[in-house]
């Protein structure tokens, strides 16, 4: 594969290690998003990011909730990955939706990235940063999840340590903002757990400034942990560093004033002080929200914002005919043709 | 998942011919292009044999192994078994005439560390090396991307250390209830084994269990300890005659290939070394000009892209400006 192989249309983004183009493949004219990641650059070559990208996705069968690496090439001293074009994402549908979105929409979308989010556990990797921001929609409306530049395989033995400065801060899970170096998936059921406060509220649940901020917020929603509802707590690296004024837990009733009985009861079990007490995502697909009336929207139900690309635009305006030009300017004169003709018997 | 992942995929062959095979035709591809017009006698003289290729992978194998161990700081075995296993594809479709085992040796270690998350920076990693560091950051450099691309990409490798350790804490589950002790004994042989299973092409043949159950056998077999009721019973059980039979044939030709290891010719090394160096692809020699100017070239290709592309963006912005004041 080479980049001559596609149609550049255009720039979708920046990102830590490169730029994001919008292309056409021009084989199988699928539309297509390249990431290019210049290795000149950099001084400890290829990024971590982009092998566990790799690494995660490489190995994974394809999934209608994950997003699809299609290709891995190198381009001269860069590297390329080509993934599905997806027009959009759910912070902008969260941002951009003129009315706030239905029941059976939120429904939707929880449902699918609890399939997705299943299908990455099942295969042993932790996304570690899930946002509305990194689950993308597709043209026909449908989410997946994507940008696995965190994601890590994980094992069950438990004495890996890890990084904990991961997840962006709103979906970040307590545990991490204490800075623990061992933990589990439960990471990813925290932020779903935001995810779904967000979209229930159509603003997010913990809005924090800063690490300390962020942990004031939840603390002053779910009320000050202790030992009994959070064992091991005290053990966490930076427990010892910040005590917070004595909160009690808010009722999700008022964080969350407008959803339903079954939601307000599966939210309340993704956002669980302890990792190991979230409901899995395998389990919270069979939680009777799902199944209660209105049933999860259909996906052609659902919006489909169009990204802002300003840069994308002028560039078509470019190409874009007038028609309101003399029409003889635009056809050919046959004359010019007719020396170039071949006969046909 | 092993079950579902790249390596069961991709990377596992039928035997030990498939993969002689697969070298040998690596070995004819290079000869073929770079020995044009040669005469049958000259190419014999100037290029490597299938055989000498075998055994310069062999010795720098030995290298990378011992590299690995002395590695500070201490590094994890299965970024070694990682390491290995890039290393011994790599050669399965590429011959080592094009690309010399020293540098991408290096590479493979290198990449074995990112992906498995040990982390080092390139130069720690140098560090760890005698001679001119700048200069072997800047062959690993050079050559990680081309890595990865010839491994298609497939990063991940599953190692026998750890189906090694499932298999000791089951048998002290199940096997063992009250006699820990008894399956600790085992320990230390069955992780010979594995060790010693590096040094063959096992891991393109086997499943990292399977290697992990053969040290596991073999090495209750060296401490005269039972587990065949553990085997039959247990991991095997309600599995057909046949698929036991199969399983045994395995295990036997897997021990085989790990406890009857040709050993090294080390009085060859020097002579077939000197012929490599002189029939060795220049192109991607770091060392040589026609790498060099290559490298530049690419570079400046590329700078000459993103001007052009600069001056395209110019002149468009400069055509709406001027579509916008109305001159056109």
């Amino acid at each position: 594969m080479v980049m001559e192989h596609y149609t550049i249309l255009g720039r979708i983004g920046e990102g830590a290690h490169g730029i994001v183009l919008k292309a056409k493949h021009i084989e199988s004219g699928e539309v297509v998003a390249l990431k290019k990641i210049p290795l000149r650059k950099l001084e400890d070559g290829i990024p971590n990011t982009a092998l566990r990208e790799i690494k995660a996705l490489q190995e994974i069968e394809d999934n209608p909730y994950v997003v699809k690496l299609r290709e891995v090439f190198p381009h001269g001293s860069s590297l390329v990955l080509d993934f599905e074009y997806m027009p959009s994402d759910l912070s902008e549908v969260i941002r951009n939706s003129d009315k706030p979105l239905t029941e059976a929409q939120v429904k939707s979308y929880m449902l699918m990235l609890l399939k997705g989010v299943a299908f990455c556990h099942e295969n042993n990797i932790m996304h570690r940063d899930l946002k509305p921001a990194n689950l993308l929609i597709s043209s026909t409306g449908h989410l997946k999840i994507a940008d696995f530049g965190l994601a890590r395989v994980f094992q069950n033995k438990g004495n890996r340590l890890y990084s904990h400065q991961v997840a962006t801060r709103w979906y970040r899970a307590p545990e991490l903002l204490y800075g623990a170096r061992k933990y589990d998936e439960g990471v990813d059921l925290w932020a779903v757990g935001c995810i779904f406060g967000e979209l229930l509220n159509n603003s997010p649940l913990f809005p924090g400034e800063n690490d300390i901020k962020q942990l004031c917020c939840v603390q002053g929603v779910l009320g000050t942990p202790n030992e009994k509802i959070w064992p091991g707590m005290h053990e966490l690296p930076d427990y010892n560093k910040i005590t917070f004024p004595e909160a009690h837990p808010v009722p999700f009733e008022k964080v969350v004033p407008d959803a339903s009985l079954e939601a307000l009861d599966l939210l309340k079990k993704f956002l669980v002080y302890q990792s190991k007490n979230r409901i899995s995502a395998k389990e919270a697909l069979v939680h009777p929200y799902f199944f209660t009336e209105p049933l999860p929207a259909h996906h052609s139900e659902l919006p489909i914002p169009q990204r802002s690309q300003r840069g994308l635009q002028r560039r078509q305006n470019a190409h874009q005919y007038n028609i309101e030009a003399p029409l003889d300017k635009s056809c050919i004169d046959p004359e010019l043709l007719a020396p170039h003709v071949v006969k046909i018997k | 998942m092993f079950a579902s992942g790249t390596q069961k995929h991709h990377w596992m062959f039928h035997s030990t011919e498939e993969i002689v095979l697969l070298r040998q035709e690596a070995n004819q591809r290079f000869v073929g292009d770079f020995g044009k017009g040669m005469d049958e006698q000259t190419r014999d003289k100037t290029f490597l044999t299938a055989e000498e290729e075998k055994l310069m992978m062999q010795h720098f194998e030995f290298i990378l192994r011992e590299f690995c161990k002395k590695f500070q700081p201490t590094m994890p075995k299965y970024v070694q078994g990682t390491a290995l296993t890039y290393f011994k594809r790599f050669y399965i479709h590429n011959s080592i005439m094009d690309y010399h085992p020293r540098d991408l040796m290096l590479t493979c270690v290198y990449l074995a560390c990112k992906v498995e998350e040990f982390n080092v920076s390139i130069s720690q990693f140098v560090g760890n090396l005698k001679g001119d560091r700048d200069k072997f950051a800047n062959i690993i450099l050079g050559f990680e991307l081309l890595l990865m691309d010839k491994l298609h990409y497939h990063l991940t490798v599953h190692n026998p250390f750890r189906p090694l350790e499932g298999f000791l804490i089951d048998l002290k589950t199940r096997q063992f209830k009250n006699k820990p002790d008894d399956v600790e004994r085992l320990r230390k042989n069955a992780e010979d084994f594995v060790e010693r299973s590096l040094a063959t092409d096992t891991c393109l043949i086997f499943s990292p269990s399977q290697i992990a159950l053969a040290g596991i056998i073999y090495s209750a077999a060296e401490s005269r300890v039972s587990i065949d009721s553990y085997v039959t019973g247990v991991l095997m059980q309600k599995a057909p005659n046949e698929e036991i039979k199969k399983m045994a044939n395995q295990i036997k030709k897997l021990k085989q290939m790990v406890k009857h290891q040709p050993s090294l010719q080390r009085d060859l090394i020097g002579p077939v070394q000197r012929k490599l160096e002189a029939c060795r692809n220049q192109a991607n020699n770091p060392e040589s000009d026609t790498y060099k100017r290559r490298l530049e070239e690419m570079f400046e290709e590329e700078e000459e892209e993103r001007s052009r592309k600069r001056q395209k963006v110019t002149e468009q912005e400069q055509r709406a400006i001027s579509e916008l004041l109305g001159n056109e």
